[in-house]
């Protein structure tokens, strides 16, 4: 008898349970969120502060489709476009992503090679490489000696090269907000530092001329013109100092409280 | 002896002396112990395993100078271990010559109690050394009652406070009374895990994760392995991961579920053995290569698609530089396949041919778990997005997963049903294993309201579990954590509402605007309150009187206490008023962030950092009530593997 009550029960609740998907159906099938008060009254959290309106004291039960964060921004106004250069935009360099891998759309592919003016926010990183740093639509740091390449980075990341840098061995600093860069365009695959593999690249020019003009460019990285190389990037353009790495002490310090021993487990 | 005879013979000592520098000694014994490295034999025993758990016995050997090792034997508790060890060069950077790795691969005993380990190495002259350690072998005693299923529910980095946060947020307080509870708050068993690492008092999610699915503590960045003296990333000793072992011996099925990209620390450690963390295509290649077929894995869903398309599709990551390619001894030792350099590889396809249904995104896995007895799920590049911006998403307020190009992912919570499903079909039972990987993510980035929907998504997938366990009485639901992260901790609630906030920010005024008159301490604090939507998520977390979040350790930030609108936002809003900036600039450099309220971080990373505490373990179902007091976090495999493998009385005890 005990047996068949087990039996009974186990089929009994999977009779009121016959389908996990079904027990929750919520959780699959999310409801519309509530709307609980007329869009007009919403405070903009991503408008600046002089065109907030006042709160309600009901402030908290805000209509849902306000969001959970500040709505998405227009694009700036741009200056004008160099003779010679086309505009590309992030969305622009892969058609919408199916089951599988990337592909290029054809804007991308005609640009190949030629000079394009992209917009975006340079990508603040724990690891540098020489004259180098990653691009994307929005601001993302990478926490990168940790998590290596598990990262926040979109498929259509831009790996920016600043070739004197590049070739003076300089780091470029990060820096925050908008960027506005033009140089060539190339695509295909490269294995790069750190375990990442780059598919678009922009060899940046400096803004105003033409292509990279090597000579001056080699003598502003050089440090022989102080004044131009200051101008040239606008900020410090020192290397980054060295993060410390795990596992090392501060400076001062023995590196471990059994230095000199050769037994570890 | 005459003078002259001594004279000589100093003479000779001291000409020979550069060449005895190199002495022979043995620098390194597998498994670790304190006994071997310090000589303590009553230290707590480092190295514990489950009779007949596999692992690597391995011992670094540096001979004389000009001598080479010529044989090594490893004896326990003085008897010799049957079976040739090989010998290989010690190929890290800085040993002296010849030094030499003897290894015996996939050893296991079944007595329990602590053994000695002694390795005898003899050099070509014929001199020995030996050097002698210690492991334990676990009892496991038969009560009856086993739990079948096991789930290991990860929040990375979710210590003591995520979890009050996200019930604060999510249920609210009233007079001081939670309003409600989090389904990781409803398990019956709580206690407090020691995380430490086999390095380090402060882990990170390697070896955080792989204590639970070895039992054993490893190096940061290591994971399934003992740290030795090569520099190939995937040679190291092993031992035997959980879905291996119940694989092996009792038939059981292998789970992975992620948020994160699946070649991540916590997944990996459940279906990989590799001393380097960020070995993407060796790792993904090892999903299928040994953990499809010795861990028996069913399911593998998250991100990480890069790692699964051949080298020259774009959006592919696959490189011969973080392939793996086992050496002959390791791949015969264990029994498992070699791999090999191969970045052209369409894992994806080999997953098919495998049996594996594949689904790129939310709607195909909701169809696939249906009639799917194998199951992946490759839902973004690398990591999925976050809760808020999926929920976002699905609302039809942001961009953010548009900008990714993966309009339709799936929830936590979405994505452990599908698991269940496809694992319940296996009548010998699963081990699952569930990570909410951006909590961690999130902390890091000290972005507030991100990492607290990712907990309250956590807890809606502990909810599914729970769920599940309730049907099926033979599971066991366990709760936890690799680590802390951040150091977070709930400082009280703001004073002024969202709108007054906003004004502070705009204003500039740093400090004097934004932490003045606005942390509101002790009384206060008062009670935060946000209303949920019916998709079980705040209908929006910029409140009046908000929960506000302090981190102890933290990089620098610029705090305005609001909800970034997108990942990592600064604060001022360069579309409004500031022209965006040229590389090369003749302007003026704008550092400032709106509200110029600058934390200022105590470590000097861009992003906070783990820590040390304890983390909560809860538990529910099946053999739950072993998890109760303050333990070490190898102990919750060990608790977990009496409950599958011994079960418990139903007075909760296992003698």
């Amino acid at each position: 008898m005990a047996h068949l009550l087990v039996v009974v029960s186990f089929f009994g609740c999977l009779a009121t349970a016959p389908v996990l998907q079904e027990q929750r159906p919520e959780q699959v099938r999310p409801q519309p969120p509530v709307t609980q008060e007329p869009a007009a009254t919403r405070p903009d959290a991503g408008a600046p502060a002089a065109e907030k309106k006042a709160k309600k004291p009901e402030a908290n039960k805000v209509a849902a489709t306000q969001g959970l964060a500040a709505p998405a921004t227009t694009a700036p106004e741009l200056p004008p476009l160099p003779d010679g250069v086309t505009e590309l935009k992030f969305a622009d360099i892969f058609a919408p992503i199916g089951p599988r891998g990337l592909e290029f759309t054809a804007k991308a592919r005609e640009l190949e090679g030629k000079r394009v003016r992209i917009l975006g926010y340079m990508v603040k990183t724990c690891r540098h490489d020489h004259g180098r740093f990653l691009l994307t639509p929005f601001p993302i740091t990478l926490h990168d000696h940790e998590m290596g390449p598990a990262d926040d980075l979109p498929p259509s990341t831009l790996f920016v090269d600043v070739p004197p840098f590049r070739r003076a061995l300089k780091y470029i600093p990060h820096e925050p907000g908008l960027f506005l860069l033009t140089g060539k365009l190339s695509l295909g695959g490269r294995d790069e530092l750190h375990g990442r593999r780059s598919w678009v690249r922009l060899e940046l020019e400096r803004p105003g001329q033409g292509p990279s003009e090597p000579a001056a460019a080699e003598e502003a990285a050089k440090g022989a013109a102080p004044v131009v190389r200051e101008r040239v990037l606008g900020v410090d353009t020192e290397p980054v100092p060295a993060l410390p790495q795990p596992g090392t002490a501060p400076t001062g310090q023995a590196s471990s409280p059994t230095a000199g021993s050769t037994r570890h487990n | 002896m005459l003078k002259s005879q001594l004279m000589a013979l100093a003479a000779l000592l001291a000409a020979a002396a550069p060449a005895l520098a190199q002495n022979l000694a043995v620098t390194r014994l597998t498994p670790p112990s304190e006994l071997f490295a310090t000589g303590d034999a009553n230290a707590p025993v480092v190295a514990r395993f489950l009779p007949g758990q596999r692992f690597d016995l391995q011992a670094t050997i540096t001979p004389d100078a000009g001598q080479t090792i010529t044989a090594v034997r490893f004896y326990i508790n003085n008897w010799p271990i049957p079976g040739a060890s090989s010998l290989t060069p010690a190929t890290a950077v800085g040993l002296p010559a010849s030094t030499t790795v003897a290894t015996r691969r996939a050893f296991s005993l079944q007595w329990p109690g602590v053994h000695r380990l002694r390795v005898v190495g003899m050099q070509s002259d014929g001199r020995t050394i030996s050097a002698t350690g210690n492991f334990e072998i676990m009892p496991i005693e038969q009560n009856g009652n086993r739990a079948k299923n096991v789930i290991f529910l990860i929040g990375d980095g979710m210590g003591i406070a995520h979890r009050t946060a996200a019930r604060i947020m999510a249920k609210g307080v009233a007079q001081g009374k939670a309003k409600g509870l989090l389904a990781m708050d409803e398990l019956p068993y709580t206690g407090l895990v020691m995380t430490h690492s086999l390095n380090s008092i402060v882990t990170d999610s390697s070896p955080g994760a792989a204590c639970y699915s070895t039992g054993n503590k490893a190096n940061n960045n290591q994971q399934g392995v003992f740290p030795d003296d090569t520099t190939d990333n995937f040679d190291n000793p092993r031992v035997e991961l959980v879905g291996e072992y119940l694989a092996r011996t009792r038939g059981k099925s292998l789970g992975i579920v992620t948020t994160s990209d699946v070649f991540d620390a916590t997944p990996g450690a459940f279906g990989t053995h590799t001393s380097n963390r960020g070995a993407g295509t060796g790792i993904c290649d090892q999903y299928l290569d040994e953990a499809a077929t010795r861990a028996n894995l069913r399911v593998l869903l998250g991100g990480g698609r890069k790692w699964f398309l051949p080298s020259g599709t774009p959006g592919s990551a696959r490189s011969a530089t973080n392939d793996y390619q086992l050496p002959a001894e390791l791949a015969n030792g264990w029994g498992v396949a070699p791999g090999a350099i191969d970045p052209s590889r369409d894992l994806i396809n080999d997953f098919v041919a495998a049996g594996f249904h594949y689904a790129p995104d939310r709607t195909s896995l909701q169809t696939a778990a249906v009639n799917a007895h194998r199951l992946l799920g490759l839902f973004a590049y690398s990591n999925m997005n976050v809760a808020l911006d999926k929920i976002e998403g699905r609302r039809g307020n942001a961009s953010v997963v548009t900008d990714f190009g993966f309009p339709d992912q799936p929830m936590l919570d979405e994505m452990t049903l599908a698991a269940l499903r496809v694992l319940s079909r296996d009548h010998d039972g699963f081990v699952l294993m569930v990570e909410a990987a951006s909590i961690d993510k999130q902390a890091h980035n000290m972005d507030t309201e991100r990492w607290i929907l990712d907990t309250i998504e956590f807890d809606r997938a502990i909810e599914v579990c729970n769920d599940f366990a309730r049907c099926n009485g033979d599971t066991l639901v366990i709760v936890t954590a690799d680590h802390e992260c951040a150091g977070v901790n709930i400082i009280g609630g703001s004073r002024v509402t969202d709108a007054d906030l906003a004004n502070r920010a705009a204003s500039g005024a740093g400090a004097a605007q934004l932490r003045n008159g606005v942390v509101g301490t002790y009384d206060a604090a008062g009670f935060p309150r946000y209303a949920m939507g019916n998709d079980g998520y705040p209908i929006t977390t910029n409140v009046d009187q908000r929960m506000l979040i302090g981190y102890a350790a933290n990089a620098d930030r610029y705090e305005d206490w609001r909800t970034n609108p997108q990942p990592l936002r600064d604060s001022q809003q360069p579309f409004n008023n500031v022209p965006p900036l040229s590389l090369y600039p003749n302007l003026p450099t704008n550092r400032d962030v709106a509200g110029n309220f600058l934390v200022t971080g105590q470590i000097a990373d861009p992003v906070a950092s783990h820590t040390a505490s304890d983390i909560p373990v809860s538990a529910g179902g099946r053999g739950s009530s072993l998890f109760t007091g303050v333990m070490d976090n190898t102990d919750v495999f060990f608790k977990a593997m009496q409950a599958v493998l011994g079960g418990v009385d139903q007075r909760g005890r296992h003698h």
